[in-house]
């Protein structure tokens, strides 16, 4: 979810975004569902809310089950029920822990 | 195999979230397309870290796709955090079956960086080259 504000969380808790307009594309992998657009998927958490909007991906990129390989910053291994927040790609220092909620 | 890595220091993704990206062309001669992007970490406030430049000199086509879409020019199944050279490029052959192009032998690189997207380009020649930084202006 991509907000030019720049805060989709405070717009979800404030009305101004839907939570039934953000679209969490999702996969499964090993048993497990796992986003694809896990921002979104954050913004959501932080605004206290899970997904409404759930839409099953038919043809998964390789590069985004690529991401299952990378090394998570926390959370042990991927895929994973915490996302880090960090200042940016390369700063890894940790600001926040976004847990996410189980199921839709 | 449609592609190979191509190994070598920081010539992963995982540490940006986009490159600079600077095309330079000049009257009658080649086009250059430089890639500049951070390729290690930090841990606090004005470290400086790696700083990854891929020059590609000789550039026929490039492009760009946003992540979103997950849209690709050819070979969709080649692509990773990593720069690839896409191996049986349809877009080299293409343009070799022309007769037209002189010069180094074309290759096909890709390198896609998370969240933001895939670079496809065509050249034939690569540089790669290292330096350090503490400027915000690395994504």
């Amino acid at each position: 979810m991509r907000s030019p504000e720049g805060s989709p969380a405070a717009d979800l808790k404030a009305g101004r975004l839907s939570r039934d307009g953000v679209v969490i594309h999702a996969f499964e992998h090993e048993g497990a569902l796992v986003s694809e657009n896990t921002r979104s998927l954050a913004a959501l958490s932080l605004a206290g809310m899970r997904p409404t909007n759930v839409r099953m991906m038919d043809d998964v990129p390789s590069v985004v089950r690529g991401r299952l390989t990378e090394d998570p910053i926390v959370g042990g291994p991927l895929p994973s029920r915490v996302v880090a927040v960090t200042p940016s790609m390369r700063d890894l220092r940790v600001g926040d822990i976004i847990s996410i909620p189980d199921g839709p | 195999v449609a592609s190979r890595v191509i190994e070598g220091q920081g010539l992963r993704t995982t540490y940006a979230f986009a490159p600079l990206v600077h095309v330079t062309t000049r009257r009658d001669g080649p086009t250059s397309v430089r890639l500049e992007f951070s390729s290690s970490s930090v841990t606090g406030p004005g470290q400086a870290f790696r700083v990854t430049i891929l020059t590609f000199d000789g550039v026929v086509a490039y492009s760009w796709n946003d992540f979103e879409f997950h849209r690709l020019p050819s070979n969709p199944d080649n692509s990773g955090f990593e720069l690839l050279e896409i191996l049986d490029s349809p877009i080299v052959s293409e343009i070799v079956s022309t007769g037209r192009y002189i010069g180094d032998p074309l290759k096909h690189y890709r390198i896609t960086f998370d969240d933001h997207g895939t670079y496809d380009i065509v050249s034939g020649r690569l540089m790669v080259d290292h330096t350090m930084s503490t400027s915000d202006a690395y994504p």
